[in-house]
């Protein structure tokens, strides 16, 4: 099947289902606009819900006037509390598939019907977007590359060789059975994961729990304004040794609670 | 090498305090952070009870060449044991808040839609 028929026959059976749009922001007020805007005009039978993490600044304004629900959380949680509380909205809902995209105009709302096709067609349950499975890419720095490639390729082995080339894509989606698994597991069998490895935790969860986990390319577009959250010297210093704690955690757990 | 009954007592103490954090982190109540400051801070303690050359090495080199006294060891001991409790308390009511603040979010949001639809109903 094309990528184009890909695309028309998901969107076709997608606008009979309930499809929920996650978009995380942190003072993302020069992009978040836009990007409603995009989704919604692309979209227009999918809900958008932008999880305000204790924005300072007009987030909140700019996505509800660009057509968005807004759930504002009353500090920042660097993501994580927002991400559950966006996980529960879901279920509440019963939405039967859930896709996440970034507040900062990256991820284009183009892609978002061609991830969750897999989920619509039952091939899977957790769809990664990925940027490294498309020929061009935008060039990442030399560390970014390093600890993509090593968190990667721990994660692989560890989740028993699920072929995943992006381990930390923020572009996601979920159906709902996956959610459940995963709400359940944050709320009554571990601690949220540290805001830097949480997709790679997740991942680690879904795997234990024998979720089906597929990679789809996504383009990934540079920022338009400010700079990355996710990367400073320190974090970067600390993220190896970060990961592979939780990542012993997780082993641990898994023998804890079983699979 | 004959260890001093100081030196045991560090020994005992970083070893215990190792392995309750490993015990705390391997049940999911310790964050990574959390687990790797306290491992770091038991390495040491053990490092300087076993080898108590290194401790009158930094002392020299701090220019503090003070014998520690037996009262000064042991509170200090306690209080280490004490911040670990209250550090162990903090990461676990650090998660419970994140938790209470996606759920408390979640009410919030669900009486913010509530109004919208009244108001657009005419209620």
């Amino acid at each position: 099947m094309s990528k184009a028929q890909l695309s028309f026959s998901a969107s076709k059976g997608l606008e009979a289902g309930k499809v929920l749009v996650i978009i995380p922001a942190y003072n993302e007020e020069k992009t978040i606009g836009d990007v409603v805007r995009g989704v919604r005009k692309l979209h227009p039978q999918f809900q958008v819900l932008v999880m305000n993490d204790g924005s300072d600044d007009r987030t909140r304004n700019e996505a509800e006037s660009a057509g968005a629900s807004v759930i504002s959380l009353p500090f920042n949680t660097r993501g994580t509390a927002a991400m559950l509380a966006a996980y529960l909205v879901a279920l509440e809902g019963s939405y039967d598939y859930v896709a996440k995209i970034d507040g900062d105009g990256q991820h284009k709302p183009d892609d978002i019907v061609r991830v969750l096709a897999p989920l619509y067609n039952g091939e899977a349950d957790i769809i990664v977007g990925s940027r490294y499975l498309i020929d061009k890419h935008e060039s990442d720095s030399v560390t970014k590359i390093v600890g993509r490639v090593f968190s990667s390729f721990i994660v692989d082995k560890l989740s028993g060789n699920i072929g995943i080339s992006d381990v930390t894509s923020g572009f996601r989606a979920w159906n709902s059975k996956a959610l459940r698994v995963i709400v359940d597991t944050y709320l009554h069998k571990r601690p949220l994961p540290n805001t830097s490895v949480t997709w790679i935790v997740e991942t680690m969860i879904a795997t234990r729990k024998g979720l089906r986990i597929e990679e789809i390319p996504v383009e990934v577009m540079p920022r338009v304004c400010g700079r990355s959250k996710s990367f400073s010297l320190i974090r970067l210093i600390a993220y190896p040794i970060r990961l592979i704690l939780e990542l012993i955690q997780e082993v641990f757990l898994r023998r804890e609670h079983g699979p | 090498m004959v260890l001093e009954r100081y030196s045991l007592i560090g020994i005992l103490f970083s070893s215990g305090l190792i392995l309750l954090n490993l015990y705390l982190f391997r049940k999911g109540k310790l964050r990574s952070s959390t687990f790797s400051l306290w491992v770091i801070i038991g390495i040491a303690i053990l490092s300087a009870s076993s080898f108590p050359m290194l401790l009158s090495l930094v002392f020299s080199l701090l220019g503090t060449e003070i014998l520690i006294s037996a009262v000064t060891a042991s509170s200090f001991l306690t209080l280490l044991l004490l911040v670990f409790y209250l550090h162990y308390r903090i990461n676990d009511i650090e998660d419970k808040m994140m938790k209470i603040t996606a759920l408390a979010s979640l009410s919030k949001y669900r009486q913010e839609e509530t109004k919208k639809e009244e108001k657009r109903v005419g209620f």
